[in-house]
C-alpha cells in the first residue's frame, strides 16, 4: 500500500471509546485535490473516522495508530497543534448546519471570529474576506447576511454558509459529514453543485462522509467503503459502479440505486453488526448472500483487486456481482 | 375511468385552507387543497419542506384546525360524512410520525405503547392486551420476547415497526404516514415501505403518504400529488406522473433525485434556483414562478387551477403543453 504521496494517509487506526472498540484497522489514503467518499450504514463508523481526523473525540476515547496529514502525524500533535491545523488546514462541515452555527450571533461576526483565531488581520479584512466567500458560496446578498442570525435563514442557507466559514482560511482538506442528508432534493442538488465547483476552484480535497451512494456517485472520484469499524472496499467510483469486488457495497448500491420510475427497491437482510461485539471472522458475513464457511474462519485482509482497488472479500475474485444500471 | 361512488371512496378533502398565526405574520399553510382517496389505495404527497404537506395530513388527523373546507370520512363502509371535529376524527384517522422516538412513551415497555389505543382513559393498560400486543409485534415482524423492552432498546427501524403496529391496533380506516422512513437508513427504509404496503393490504386502510422523497413515493403510492407552497400543483398516478412529469416543478423535483448511475453526469439536469419564498407573502400568480425557467407574464398576472381536461392527471401550469415537449432529462 503507498504509504506517501496523499495528502492524508489514515493507516492501521484502532479507535475505542470507554473500552469498547470502534473503528478496526481503519486505512485509506486522500490525496491533493481528490474528492473521496465514505459510505456505510449508520454505527459503521464514518463519522467517528471524521471526528478522530479532526482530533474531536471525546475524552474516553483511546486510539492507535497514524494519521498522517500533509507530513504532520495528527494522533501525535498536541491540543495547540491541532487546534491551529483545525480551521487552517483541515476543517469539518456536518449534517445539521443551524446546529453548528451559532445561534445568538450573527453570520458575519461568526466568519470572522474563525478567521480571526487563526491569521492576525484587522477586523475589516476579515468582514471583507468572509463576505467574498458569502458570495462564492451562492448566497444571493452577503452584505445583508452577514447581519443575520440562523433563525432568519433557511437550512439551505446555514449549509452554504458553512461551507464559506470551513473554507474561509483556505484549508487543504475538507471533511464532509452527511453535509446534504437534512436538506430538500432540490437544495441537496444546488449544494452538491457548490461542494464540486468549489472543490474544483480551490483544488482543495474533500473526504465526503454520506449513506447516499446516488450524492457519492455523482461528486467523488474513488469510494471508501466502511462496515462495522471495517474498511471493507476501496474502489474508483467507476469500478465500484462497474461491478463491486464486495458483497456490502453492492447491497448499498442496490439498496439506493432506485429505478424511479418502476418504483423497485431491494433491501439488506439484517440488521448492522454491533462494533463492540463483531461477528466471528468477515464482519459482513452474516448478512452476505455468497458467505462460505471460509468466511467466518478469519477476518479477511485488505486484498488488490483486479480493478485496482481494495476488498476485504475473500471470494472478490470467484464472485462476479453486479454493478449499477448503465 | 368510471365515476367513483361514495362509497369506493374513503377521504375526501374539499377546498381545505389552513392558516397559521395572526396580523402580519399570517400565512396560509394550505391554501384550497382538494383530493380524494380510493379505499384501500395510497396517496403520497410530494414537497419540500414548507409546501404545506405535513399540514394537510395534521388538518386529516384532526390534529390542526381547519380554517375552512370540509373534511369527509366514510365510517364502517358507508356514504361519505363530514368528519367529526376530534383528534382522530372519532377514531377514523390514525398517524404514523416521522421520528418514532419522540412518538413512542419511552417509559413503557412497547406492548404498553401498542395496546394504549385498545384501552382509552386514565386507567392504564391491562396486563390482558398484551397477547393482542404481541400478535401486532408478529405482524410487523418483531419477536415476541421484545415485548418488555423500552423504546431505547430497539433499532430505528424496529422503533418505526413499532407505531405501525400502533396505528394497526386502533383499528382506523385511514392512516397518516407523514415521513415514515425519513429518519432511516437507506439500506432499511425498503423493509418498512414494504411492511406498511402489507398491513394496507391486509387490513384494507387507506394511506395518506407524505414525503419530500419521490423514490419513497414511488415504491408505495398508487397516486402522487406534488404540493408547493399551499397547493397542490399536479395529481396523477404515480408511474405516469414520474415518467412523464407535466408540471415544472414536478420535472425539477425528479431531476434532482440523486442517482447511482454510470452514465456521465446528467448534463440536461434541471437545478432549481433559490429556494421556496416566503409563506406569508407568496408571489401572486402562479407561485412556483419566482424559480419557473419557463415563467411568462401571464404566469404572474392570472393563477393556473388545476387542469382537469385529462381526468385523472391533472397539473396547475398555463403552459404544460408546451412544456411537456421540453422534458429535461431526469
Amino acid at each position: 500500500m503507498p504509504d506517501s504521496g496523499g495528502l492524508l494517509t489514515v493507516a492501521d487506526l484502532d479507535v475505542s471509546i470507554g473500552g469498547t472498540p470502534l473503528l478496526s484497522e481503519v486505512a485509506f489514503t486522500v490525496d491533493e485535490g481528490e474528492v473521496v467518499g465514505l459510505v456505510g450504514e449508520s454505527g459503521s463508523g464514518k463519522t467517528l473516522t471524521g471526528l478522530t481526523l479532526m482530533g474531536l473525540l471525546p475524552a474516553a476515547a483511546s486510539v492507535r495508530g497514524t494519521v498522517t496529514f500533509g507530513g504532520t502525524d495528527l494522533t501525535a500533535a498536541g491540543p495547540e497543534e491541532l487546534r491551529r491545523l483545525r480551521g487552517n488546514e483541515l476543517s469539518m462541515i456536518f449534517q445539521e448546519p443551524r446546529a453548528s452555527l451559532h445561534p445568538a450571533r450573527p453570520i458575519g461576526k461568526q466568519i470572522v471570529d474563525v478567521v480571526r483565531a487563526h491569521e492576525d488581520v484587522p477586523k475589516a479584512a476579515a468582514r471583507e474576506r468572509a463576505c467574498d466567500l458569502l458570495a462564492q458560496v451562492g448566497l444571493p446578498s452577503p452584505v445583508r447576511t452577514m447581519a443575520a442570525y440562523t433563525h432568519e435563514l433557511s437550512g439551505g442557507m446555514c449549509q452554504r454558509i458553512m461551507i464559506a466559514m470551513a473554507l474561509v482560511c483556505g484549508p487543504r482538506l475538507l471533511i464532509a459529514d452527511e453535509p446534504t442528508t437534512a436538506l430538500d432534493v432540490t437544495i441537496q442538488a444546488q449544494i452538491v453543485t457548490l461542494l464540486r465547483r468549489m472543490a474544483a476552484d480551490l483544488g482543495l480535497s474533500v473526504l465526503l462522509i454520506s449513506h447516499n451512494l446516488g450524492v457519492v456517485s455523482e461528486l467523488c472520484s474513488r469510494v471508501i467503503t466502511m462496515y462495522c469499524g471495517q474498511v471493507v472496499n476501496i474502489d474508483r467510483t467507476d469500478a465500484l459502479l462497474e461491478q463491486p469486488r464486495h458483497p456490502y457495497p453492492q447491497a448499498l448500491l442496490q439498496a439506493s440505486d432506485v429505478d424511479v420510475e418502476e418504483g423497485e427497491w431491494t433491501a439488506i437482510d439484517g440488521t448492522p453488526a454491533d462494533p463492540a461485539t463483531p461477528p466471528h471472522g468477515c464482519r459482513f458475513h452474516p448478512r452476505c448472500p455468497h458467505r462460505t464457511d471460509a468466511c467466518e474462519a478469519a477476518v479477511p485482509p485488505l486484498a488488490a483487486t483486479a480493478s485496482g482497488g481494495l476488498t476485504r472479500c475473500v471470494r472478490h475474485a470467484e464472485l462476479t456481482l453486479t454493478g449499477a444500471a448503465p | 375511468m368510471t365515476a367513483l361512488t361514495a362509497t369506493d371512496t374513503a377521504l375526501r378533502v374539499e377546498d381545505l385552507v389552513v392558516t397559521y398565526g395572526r396580523g402580519h405574520d399570517r400565512l396560509r399553510a394550505v391554501d384550497g387543497v382538494s383530493l380524494e382517496i380510493p379505499r384501500g389505495q395510497t396517496l403520497g404527497i410530494i414537497g419540500e419542506s414548507g409546501s404545506g404537506k405535513s399540514t394537510v395530513a395534521m388538518a386529516v388527523a384532526g390534529l390542526t384546525p381547519v380554517t375552512s373546507g370540509r373534511i369527509r370520512l366514510a365510517p364502517g363502509g358507508a356514504a361519505l360524512t363530514d368528519a367529526p371535529a376530534s383528534i382522530g376524527r372519532g377514531g377514523q384517522v390514525q398517524m404514523v410520525f416521522q421520528d418514532p422516538m419522540l412518538a413512542l412513551s419511552p417509559s413503557l415497555p412497547i406492548w404498553k405503547s401498542i395496546a394504549e389505543p385498545l384501552a382509552p382513559g386514565w386507567r392504564g393498560i391491562p396486563r390482558r392486551l398484551k397477547g393482542t400486543a404481541v400478535e401486532l409485534l408478529a405482524e410487523v415482524g418483531l419477536a415476541a420476547d421484545m415485548a418488555e423492552r423500552r423504546p431505547a432498546q430497539l433499532s430505528g427501524g424496529q422503533r418505526q415497526r413499532v407505531t405501525i403496529a400502533r396505528a394497526v391496533a386502533a383499528r382506523a380506516p385511514v392512516v397518516m404516514c407523514d415521513e415514515p422512513v425519513a429518519a432511516l437508513d437507506v439500506s432499511l427504509q425498503a423493509g418498512v415501505l414494504a411492511l406498511l404496503d402489507d398491513v394496507r393490504a391486509e387490513h384494507g386502510l387507506t394511506y395518506l403518504f407524505i414525503s419530500h422523497d419521490m423514490s419513497s413515493i414511488a415504491r408505495i403510492a398508487d397516486q402522487v400529488g406534488v404540493m408547493y407552497l399551499g397547493r397542490l400543483v399536479e395529481v396523477g398516478p404515480v408511474r405516469r406522473v414520474l415518467r412523464e412529469p407535466r408540471h415544472p416543478y414536478t420535472q425539477a423535483l425528479i431531476s434532482a433525485i440523486p442517482r447511482v448511475s454510470r452514465r456521465a453526469r446528467r448534463p440536461n439536469r434541471m437545478l432549481l434556483p433559490g429556494e421556496i419564498p416566503d409563506a406569508r407573502r407568496p408571489p401572486p400568480g402562479c407561485r412556483f414562478r419566482t424559480r419557473c425557467r419557463f415563467a411568462q407574464e401571464r404566469c404572474a398576472e392570472e393563477t393556473p387551477v388545476l387542469d382537469t381536461s385529462e381526468p385523472g392527471h391533472t397539473t396547475a401550469c398555463h403552459f404544460w403543453r408546451e412544456i411537456a415537449d421540453r422534458t429535461p432529462e431526469r
